[in-house]
């Protein structure tokens, strides 16, 4: 069953050019207890369809259109004293850089006690215990010291690591992690790749994890919806997206051929897309990849095709999604 | 494996230091510390090559990068690059050299005699533990002294031997001055062939009658011959030093141990020694790429002035406007922008357009070796690969020599020839792409290589997390820097500082547990 | 790459660019748009975008250009004063015929700031200033005069007659000029009633002078003449008399410009006063003017024919045997211009006092010329208001215009060295800076302009208080300028450029000054406001720009009492709101430039 349903999203930007349609109709689901990465280029909308979940978006931004169900209810109608229940209690998220969310003229333990004297009612002495635990929970060496610091003490891994148990400390049904590794290296990256993978094991935690590196994704995630100028393109299990399949969408392709790989034969030309992104407010008619896209033909720059199942479990927007048969020439 | 004998050096890194001083916290902080950017770093670059440089960051990778281009004034060790010869460059500090020869050999004696007498001291020790303390002082004497001899040797070479080092000075002396009036001469005619060129394009353009054009130019192709002749006179005067010089040898001819000294002769430079001028002069065969595309450029200028600068500075079409304008177009086509855009500004592009920008200001130059420090880093996933391609097409064309530096393994692994893992400030190890990819012999490369996410879904492999943070590279720890995080550590680890060896041929590794050492022989 | 294609993409670039400046002819959207900009053009267009900012630029440039060129066409005078108009309150009706009056009119006589006119059917008509003090004021016509058939306006008084030969006085009695004395009760021939400043005086027709109020400033002496008078003439000073054989004489003890009358004149039949001159027309309609020669006032000597005359403050008025006008003298505010319709139209009678001529018309309408009124109204020296703002304008713009060049010509050199160099000399320019920072300003300008100040001439006392201004202004621009330059310095680009091999002088004139430079115009801008306040502050306070050198700020000065508060509003609120837009206008400028500068303030 899904936790966390989105049905055709539309989140828009006012701006003093014109409206920027950031999220333009996008649907995804995430299971109980599963991972969906979502992983796209800057601009694709990724980051925004999840913000827009918990409504924490800019002051010109807005839902147009399109439900919001998490845990059967549709979060649309919440009211801002709900909303502000949900948020942190039944949802929690976290950023990229860590030290933004965190207050710096307050110690670890303040901050992390907090939700527990308000949302839990416990005592401070009780509040400060379970502090100590949950640093543990995210496997900070000597968590009573790391306790009475403040967070620019803190190493960037060590700081992520206190997001994480933040995020966790109310139990959410649903993580939400935006790009939570990208600004650190990658031994500490995989420290926490690993770190969340068996909280999600042991607490059943959904996650929707955001992020434009695909290795990444491949580590965590059990469903994979690809963005690409605001519309979901491609949207399958991890498995399907990694190995090679008779149907893909031709940027998930592009993105899987164009980045070196360490299996990358050394010598061999990378198949780099051509072009850019186009800018949010001068879409393309038709295919928005269209392009960019080496199979594109004029029903591609004409019309847009829709996010259609072409098999059990995998929905491609591609009005050639057989990859043998628009290779040869449609 | 290739064979490092047939490649040319074009820069010989060794002991390169950058220590940045740290603000000192209060009126009664005695220590003055610094951050050890790069603590020790050797190493060659081959002409063609690609070089990859990968670490974590506050490794000291970017430092390094601008270190060597001598961005940041390096703190100790030498630089010397081989793309131009001597010569050419005729630096300030060989005249230094030359004028102070006695003295300097004098100083060269009593840096040995010390070394001799720390070499005794450290032989008669006899706990390994009081070895270990000593054995970094007597390091650093000898390296004092071969520095001392080096400067020397690589100047006069065999003549090092010499009884009469003023007789060597003066002649060298005699021949170093009028190699740089040579100089000053060349650079002066190439100034008025390019103005008389100018001249002539601009009225060919205008469409003036042949007599016309000449009796324009009379006044410059006067200027012109004279400094040709000029030229000549200053070679034939040059060429007589030299012959001087020659002639001086004759009388060590079949010593040998003249011709031991005179392979130490070296035609590189010490870009550490360079002046500020000289340098500068030599920015034109070493250029850098920025990793962020948007900081990189100036937005008040337009992309045309933007690659013009470099061009400029040095000026490579004196007084040749439109040479120069269709010289940046052609540039700009080659780096994949449209020339019509040369009068935009770069807020006008996208992020990838931007590193094109960046590449078209350093290749414009035609320079013999670039630093691309995190060129790709700050790009989207899609741009990535179109700037590599980019990259490697002009390598190729252009004869490059790359140094790639990047925190991420797998753009290092495609695009480079010879990688180097850098920790903390030093190199913990250097060997080809194929060798170290197949058996990292440094625990850290070993950790590093199984943390990259791959796409791979089979891939079952276990990954090795390593413990902990960075320590800080102000106190770096004792010994071996990574042990704090090694799960191989052991107690000489904490102690000493593992030498960079060559394992196998071109393998080097500095680590006191290496591992796969044995599969890869 | 062949030559050939090289062209090519030049002469694309060629159309591009003639699509910039020429041919728009074409819509472009806004993406096309903006790839078209060069960075100046996007800050110009940020900044005309910015409605608040263009509006405050219009109003400076509004305000710029009136002290730019209002006091370059018109000459300030330093010395003038004029006391017969102080305190005019702003307002043009000083020669507003009442309509009632207009067709009516008998006779008119005119005041200093007012006049007062008769109706035919005896009925007193006052307008214009007629507002003397907070209490009196001459529109308080007392109540049963009857039927008026003779007024007479003084400097703040009315004299009227009615037929019954009863005298009745009002408005300003300081001098006792309003109380009729006892002894005129009985008298009954009157000819003629006389006001002047501060006093009154009736001629009979028996040749007798009654004369009170001012004696004493007057003096008026009449000795033997008394009972041989036949008109007498009085001005801010003296009195003048003809006697009834024609001849002229001086009716003051004292010895005044116009008391020395020329000999051998003749047998004149009508005579006139100025403030500094005398004037009499002969039996052979020859003029003679007498007195202090200056502000063209005798031009009249040449005129033949004339039969009567009537002095103004600095003009005379004749009237010519054929009924002609003519008037000549001081020329300020068009008193000495005789409007052409007057010599078209039959004149019964014409009025001339102060600066104003009234010619009544046979159908007895009025037709007037000479000061209308004051649009801002006149300060306690009679001096115009708005003259006075405009060149105060200028004064106060350049003071605050100079001590800005000096105080950012300073702050660049300490900031730009500072921050360039770094290290010690930033440490020690900087606790300078800091030093200078600490003084407090205003104590500190006034105590030196009050040591120095006292021994310097006018016009280096100003020169000190811009070097005050800028010396002591400084700190704050090089603050600025340094973290400027700082930042600029340490920028990717400026490493860039280094690593393609540009000069360092190349580096700062092309990459850190042009950065910098904005951020100056800015800093200047506000400082420039901040400057002109400050001028305004000191000058106020009395320690700057001194009387009679007009400045904003010494404008106010005369706000620092309460009567001028209440009663002369003009005097203050005008200087304030000129200095209030100017500052307010400049500074939202330097707001809209900061954020047109500004590159993030795009992205709002």
């Amino acid at each position: 069953m899904a936790l966390l349903e989105i049905k055709d999203l539309h989140t828009f930007f006012d701006t003093k050019k014109g409206t920027v349609k950031a999220v333009n109709g996008v649907s995804y689901s995430v299971d109980a207890g599963k991972t969906l990465g979502v992983v796209g280029e800057s601009g694709s909308g990724k980051s925004v369809s999840a913000m827009s979940i918990l409504r924490l978006l800019d002051n010109n931004g807005r839902v147009d259109s399109g439900e919001i169900i998490f845990d059967g209810k549709n979060i649309q109608d919440c009211t801002k004293k709900e909303m502000y229940k949900i948020r942190g209690n039944d949802i929690s998220v976290i950023f990229q850089e860590p030290m933004t969310s965190l207050n710096p003229v307050f110690t670890i333990e303040r901050q992390l006690s907090e939700p527990f004297i308000i949302h839990q009612g416990m005592k401070k002495k009780e509040a400060r215990k379970k502090v100590v635990e949950m640093l543990a929970a995210v496997k900070i060496p000597n968590p009573e010291s790391v306790a009475k610091q403040y967070p620019h003490q803190l190493s960037g891994g060590m700081r992520q690591r206190v997001m994480i148990a933040i995020a966790l400390a109310c139990q959410p049904k649903l993580l939400i992690a935006d790009e939570p590794t990208t600004a650190l290296d990658v031994t500490i990256q995989a420290q926490i790749l690993k770190l969340m993978n068996e909280l999600k094991k042991e607490k059943g935690t959904s996650i929707l994890f955001i992020t434009h590196d695909l290795g990444v994704i491949n580590e965590m995630a059990d469903d994979v919806a690809v963005m690409y100028c605001g519309q979901v393109v491609e949207m399958a299990p991890a498995r399907k997206i990694f190995t090679k399949q008779k149907y893909s969408h031709p940027y998930t392709e592009g993105l899987m051929e164009s980045i070196p790989r360490l299996d990358t034969p050394t010598g061999v030309r990378l198949e780099a897309i051509p072009g850019a992104v186009p800018h949010p407010l001068d879409l393309p008619k038709g295919c928005k990849f269209a392009p960019r896209c080496k199979y594109a033909t004029d029903k591609c720059r004409e019309e847009e095709p829709a996010l259609v199942k072409i098999e059990e479990n995998h929905q491609i927007r591609c009005f050639y999604p057989d990859k043998e048969m628009r290779k040869d020439g449609k | 494996m290739e064979n490092k004998k047939d490649k040319k050096v074009l820069l010989r890194i060794s002991n390169l230091k950058q220590y940045f001083e740290v603000k000192k916290t209060s009126m009664f902080q005695k220590e003055q510390l610094y951050v050890k950017a790069n603590d020790g770093i050797s190493l060659d670059i081959y002409e063609g090559e690609t070089f990859g440089l990968v670490g974590e960051s506050g490794c000291g990778k970017s430092t390094f990068g601008r270190s060597l281009l001598q961005l940041y004034k390096q703190t100790d060790g030498r630089t010397m690059y081989y793309g131009r010869p001597l010569d050419e460059i005729a630096p300030r500090y060989m005249e230094e050299t030359l004028k102070n020869l006695p003295a300097k050999m004098k100083a060269l004696e009593a840096h040995q005699a010390k070394v001799e007498l720390l070499q005794k001291e450290y032989d008669n020790l006899k706990t390994d533990e009081e070895k270990y303390t000593m054995h970094g002082k007597l390091k650093e004497a000898k390296k004092i002294a071969n520095d001392a001899f080096l400067d020397i040797a690589q100047v006069i070479g065999g003549f090092y031997i010499s009884k009469d080092l003023g007789k060597v000075s003066a002649t060298f002396l005699k021949e170093y001055h009028a190699n740089v009036a040579l100089c000053i001469a060349k650079e002066e005619l190439r100034k008025l062939e390019s103005e008389f060129e100018a001249i002539k394009a601009e009225k060919e353009e205008k469409k003036v009658s042949k007599s016309e054009i000449d009796a324009a130019l009379a006044k410059n192709k006067a200027k012109v011959d004279a400094a040709k002749k000029d030229v000549e006179t200053k070679q034939e005067i040059f060429n007589a030093a030299k012959q001087e010089i020659d002639a001086m040898k004759k009388d060590y001819a079949g010593n040998a141990e003249f011709d031991k000294y005179e392979t130490y002769l070296d035609e590189g430079v010490d870009l550490a020694r360079l002046t500020e001028e000289e340098i500068r002069r030599l920015r034109k065969d070493l250029q850098l790429i920025f990793q962020d595309p948007y900081s990189s450029l100036n937005p008040r200028m337009s992309v045309g002035q933007i690659i013009g600068e470099g061009l400029n500075a040095h000026k490579v079409f004196h007084k040749n406007k439109d040479k120069m304008q269709d010289y940046i177009m052609q540039v700009m086509e080659d780096c994949g922008l449209a020339p019509y855009m040369v009068h935009r500004y770069p807020h006008q592009f996208s992020g990838g357009q931007r590193q094109r920008i960046g590449i078209a200001r350093s290749l414009a130059l035609k320079p013999k070796f670039v630093v691309c420090d995190e060129a790709v880093s700050a790009l989207d996933v899609s741009i990535q690969s179109q700037i590599i391609n980019l990259l490697l097409d002009l390598k190729e064309k252009e004869n490059l020599t790359y140094l790639f530096i990047s925190h991420d393994l797998s753009v290092i692994k495609y695009i480079s020839d010879r990688i180097g893992v850098m920790y903390l400030g030093n190199m913990v190890e250097l060997a080809t792409t194929t060798d170290l990819f197949a058996a990292p012999m440094h625990p850290y490369t070993e950790a590093l290589l199984s943390a990259i996410p791959t796409t791979d879904v089979d891939d079952k492999k276990e990954t090795i997390l390593i413990e902990g943070d960075i320590p800080s590279p102000i106190k770096p720890p004792t010994g071996c820097k990574f042990h704090t995080r090694c799960q191989y550590c052991t107690d000489i680890c904490k102690k000493v500082v593992p030498e960079f060896e060559e394992v196998t041929p071109g393998h080097f590794v500095a680590c006191h547990h290496k591992r796969n050492v044995v599969e890869s022989k | 790459m062949s030559k050939e294609n090289n062209k090519k993409s030049k002469r694309s670039h060629v159309s591009l660019l003639g699509l910039l400046f020429g041919n728009r002819n074409k819509q472009l959207s806004f993406l096309e748009e903006e790839q078209l900009q060069s960075p100046i053009r996007t800050i110009i267009k940020n900044f005309v975008a910015n409605k608040v900012a263009m509006t405050s630029l219009f109003m400076f440039i509004f305000i710029f250009l009136g002290v730019l060129i209002y006091p370059a066409v018109n000459k300030i005078d330093l010395s003038y004063q004029e006391q017969t108009q102080q305190n005019v309150s702003p307002g043009f009706n000083m020669m507003k015929v009442p309509k009632k009056l207009q067709g009516n009119i008998k006779e008119i006589s005119i005041g200093a700031t007012f006049s007062v006119g008769l109706s035919n059917d005896g009925e007193v008509f006052v307008w214009g200033k007629s507002k003397i003090t907070s209490v009196i004021d001459v529109k308080n016509i007392p109540d049963n005069m009857g039927n008026v058939v003779q007024i007479a306006a003084g400097a703040d008084h009315v004299l009227a007659m009615n037929d019954k030969g009863e005298l009745f006085a009002w408005g300003n009695s300081r001098n006792k000029q309003c109380a009729i004395p006892d002894n005129l009760k009985q008298v009954t021939n009157i000819k003629r009633i006389y006001s002047g400043y501060q006093c009154s005086a009736v001629v009979t027709e028996d040749g007798m002078v009654y004369f009170w109020g001012n004696t004493g400033i007057m003096d008026f002496k009449i000795g033997d003449y008394q009972g041989q008078i036949d008109k007498i003439a009085i001005n801010s000073q003296g009195v003048l008399g003809l006697t009834k054989d024609g001849q002229v004489v001086s009716l003051t003890a004292n010895e005044l410009a116009f008391s020395r009358i020329p000999e051998g004149m003749g047998k004149a039949v009508d005579i006139a006063l100025t403030a500094q001159t005398g004037a009499a027309v002969t039996e052979d309609g020859k003029v003679y003017v007498w007195g202090n020669k200056s502000k063209n006032i005798h031009d009249g000597e040449t005129l033949e024919g004339v039969v009567a005359i009537q002095g103004g403050r600095f003009h005379y008025t004749a009237t010519l045997a054929n009924g002609d006008i003519v008037s000549w003298g001081q020329e300020a505010f068009g008193q000495a211009k005789v409007p052409s319709k007057v010599n078209k139209a039959n004149i019964s009678a014409v009025y001339t006092g102060y600066y104003q001529n009234y010619a009544i018309t046979e159908k007895g309408n009025a037709i007037t010329w000479g000061l209308k009124g004051y649009i801002l109204g006149t300060d306690n020296y009679g001096r115009d208001v708005l003259s006075r703002i405009m060149h105060g304008g200028r004064m106060t713009m350049s003071i605050g215009a100079i001590a800005i060049i000096i105080s950012i010509t300073i702050g660049i050199i300490v900031g730009g060295v500072s921050g360039y160099f770094g290290g010690k000399i930033d440490m020690i320019l900087m606790r300078i800076a800091e030093i200078v920072y600490a003084l407090p300003f205003l104590p500190f300008a006034m105590t030196l302009s009050a040591i120095i100040g006292n021994r310097i001439s006018e016009t280096q006392r100003i020169a000190l208080i811009m070097v005050i201004l800028g010396l002591l202004s400084w700190p704050g621009d090089a603050r600025l300028v340094r973290a400027q330059v700082l930042a600029e310095r340490n920028k990717e680009f400026v490493t860039a450029a280094r690593a393609v091999g540009v000069k360092q002088k190349s580096i700062i004139f092309r990459h850190i000054i042009p950065n910098v430079v904005s951020v100056i115009i800015v800093s200047a801008t506000l400082g420039f406001a901040s400057a002109m306040l400050t001028e305004s502050g000191l000058s106020f306070l009395g320690f700057g720009v001194r009387e009679p050198r007009p400045t904003w700020g010494n404008m106010l000065n005369g706000a620092q009492s309460s009567t001028v508060i209440l009663q002369y509003w003009w005097r203050w609120v005008f200087p304030s709101i000129a200095l209030g837009l100017a500052t307010i206008s400049i500074n939202l400028i330097g707001d809209g430039l900061r954020d047109a500068v500004d590159p993030k303030a795009n992205e709002r």
